[in-house]
Order: C-alpha cells, then sequence, then structure tokens
C-alpha cells in the first residue's frame, strides 16, 4: 500500500534506481523494527515520509556524489514533445535532470511539496526543519525551475 | 512601479502564501503584465514537473517488495527483533501494494491478499476480488511462547476460527493474548495449477 509511496519518493530524492531500492529497503526494515509505536493508520505515512528523507539522506552521505553525470542524459528540449508520448526512461531522464539543478535541500523541499503535495508542515516535519525554511528552500527551487524550463523550451525548440 | 520579489512570486504559484501575503500579491498581479507573467512562469514549471515525473516502474516496484519480503523475513528468523506480529503487519502492508501490481497477464499466485490488524474494533476497510477460494499456508503469527521475563511480551494466537463471508473470500479470524488486537487473514484464491503445486507467497 506504501510501498510505491516509499518508492517513488526515494526515486526522486536520490535520482538513482538502484540506491532508491536500498533505501526503500531500509525503511521498511525499520517500520519492522518500529511498528509497535503505532496506534493508527493515520500516524504512518508522515512517518514513513520522515524516514525516508532520514535514509536517502545518510545514502547521499555516504555514496557522494549523488549523481553521476553520466547517469543524467540531458533532454533535447523540454517543450518539443508531449510528456505523454514520452516513454517512462525519458520522463526519468528529463525528470532527473531537471531535479539535478536544485541542491539537496531545495530538491528535498520541493519533491515533497511539488511532487508528493504535502503541506509545507509536513514537509517541515519531514525534513526537521522550519517552515520557513521550507518556504525558503521552495521559493528558490522554483524560481530555478522556471529558469531551466524557459532555458531548455527556448534552446531545443 | 514596484515589483514583487520572484521569491514571493514562487510562493504565490504554489499557493504557500499567507491570506493577507496572497492578497498582497493578487492585487499587485491584476496589474502589473511582468510579474504576472512570471507567476505563470513559476506555476507552468511546477506543473511540468509534476506531470514529466513518472511513478515507479512495475518490475522495479515487483522487485523491492521481493527484497522486503525477503529481508523481513530473514529478520523474522533471526529472532533478535520484536516478533512475529509486528513482521506479519510489515509483510501484509507490502502484500497489499504486490498483489495490486501484479500484471494483469501474470499468473495468479496462492498467497494471503491481505493481513490487516483490526485495533479496538477497526476492521480492514479493502477486501481484493479473488476468482475461487482455497486454505492458505501457515499464517505468520506463531504459536503463544513463554512470555519474556523484561521488555516487549509477544502476542500470541488464542483462538482461530472461519468467517464466511457472502460470495466473498473466506477470512480466518485470529484471537490474540493481547484483547486489543485481532488479525483478520483474507485468503485470497490461487490458479489450479498453482494450487496443485503447493505454491504460496
Amino acid at each position: 500500500m506504501h510501498t510505491p509511496t516509499v518508492l517513488r519518493t526515494a526515486q526522486r530524492l536520490l535520482l538513482n534506481e538502484a540506491d532508491a531500492q536500498d533505501a526503500t529497503q531500509e525503511v521498511f526494515l525499520k517500520l519492522y523494527r518500529s511498528f509497535s509505536k503505532f496506534n493508527q493508520e493515520r500516524e504512518l505515512l508522515p512517518w514513513l515520509y520522515r524516514i525516508t528523507a532520514n535514509v536517502c539522506h545518510d545514502l547521499r552521505r555516504k555514496r557522494k556524489p549523488v549523481v553521476a553525470m553520466e547517469q543524467i542524459a540531458e533532454p533535447a528540449a523540454t517543450g518539443c514533445s508531449p510528456e505523454e508520448e514520452m516513454s517512462r526512461a525519458e520522463r526519468w531522464k528529463v525528470m532527473t535532470a531537471a531535479l539535478a539543478i536544485l541542491s539537496e535541500r531545495e530538491r528535498d523541499a520541493i519533491v515533497l511539496r511539488d511532487l508528493e503535495s504535502l503541506s509545507t508542515r509536513e514537509v517541515a516535519n519531514a525534513l526537521g526543519i522550519t517552515e520557513g525554511t521550507v518556504r525558503s528552500q521552495i521559493s528558490t527551487g522554483r524560481a530555478k525551475l522556471k529558469e531551466y524550463v524557459m532555458r531548455k523550451g527556448r534552446s531545443g525548440a | 512601479m514596484k515589483h514583487i520579489s520572484e521569491s514571493q512570486l514562487a510562493l504565490y504559484a504554489g499557493d504557500d502564501l499567507t491570506g493577507a501575503e496572497r492578497e498582497v500579491v493578487a492585487q499587485h498581479i491584476s496589474v502589473c503584465g511582468e510579474c504576472r507573467k512570471s507567476v505563470e512562469r513559476l506555476s507552468a514549471a511546477v506543473g511540468w514537473m509534476k506531470r514529466i515525473s513518472p511513478e515507479p516502474s512495475e518490475s522495479n516496484l515487483l522487485h523491492v517488495q521481493r527484497r522486503i519480503y525477503e529481508a523481513v523475513e530473514r529478520k523474522q528468523h533471526a529472532g533478535k527483533t520484536m516478533g512475529a506480529l509486528a513482521a506479519a503487519a510489515v509483510l501484509a502492508i507490502v502484500a497489499f501494494a504486490y498483489l495490486h501490481h501484479v500484471p494483469a497477464n501474470a499468473p495468479a499466485r496462492q498467497q494471503p491478499a491481505a493481513v490487516s490488524i483490526a485495533r479496538s474494533g477497526t476492521v480492514a476497510k479493502q477486501l481484493p476480488q479473488v476468482a475461487s477460494k482455497s486454505l492458505p499456508r501457515a499464517p505468520l503469527v506463531r504459536t503463544q511462547r513463554k512470555p519474556k521475563k523484561h521488555g516487549f511480551v509477544r502476542p500470541g494466537v488464542t483462538e482461530m476460527s472461519v468467517v464466511a463471508q457472502n460470495g466473498g473470500p473466506p477470512v480466518i479470524r485470529m484471537k490474540t493474548t493481547d484483547p486489543n488486537v485481532v488479525i483478520l487473514w483474507i485468503v485470497s484464491g490461487g490458479s489450479e495449477q498453482e494450487k496443485n503445486d503447493g505454491k504460496g507467497l
């Protein structure tokens, strides 16, 4: 039920399929060890996001550089083909290339706020930072993504 | 005209401003084309990221779910953690997702469709459809053991009963030594071939 959510989040935070699978396994092993703490289902998802962010953070520290540049194929242009017609592999490359321009902190905030649609408070809880810091990171991240999309749209069209 | 900062516009584009802040920006962009254009581009960039970001592939999902099964089972057999009940619950969460991501053309497997822990009368809401009925292998929760002198006391199964459902899969109801914990094991069907082979998850 929550495996796709954890795997998807880990993929977007780590930009690496293999590391995301390692992270997902680690998250569920932590859940296995801590399951007695949960009384209700509603407590589980925020906990999973927090642990996923922590596990991904630890993995990034162990395996820097996070994303080898050869793993990211630059998209030809973001605006030249409809997203629906792109294969999953193409979309993965485009997404990783875009998220790779962000700092790790900006990426964490953008992934949880904009891609996972958590509230600012939930993002702050998951990342262990203040809501003000989350707002700062998502505003910077969105501005960078805007520039990236504009640049790619112009260069490839 | 004094423009709104891009950071404020970026927060406005994602609906992350408070009511008063949002009102200020809304009033400004109603008269400032440059800032309005910037908000539109920020919104478009966020929307594009959402659309372009793929879900995990089915093969990756199945692979990682199998890894979790194996890892949790190793932990369970090691007997160094909190016990079989937690393992059953974690495996149930993974199993639920696994069952809902098996490709349509893949052969069905005989396995527990879902194990739900009901606390204080809460009952699992989602029951998967099954084609046939068969009894599963032994449940993940083991028989009662002597409680440890200190620390966590492993709940044991004290009573098992099969609950019939109208047209649905049979449900095995297990009471435990903890009166607040009842385990419902919803039995799914499998292909005839796999049943004959005695294969289970």
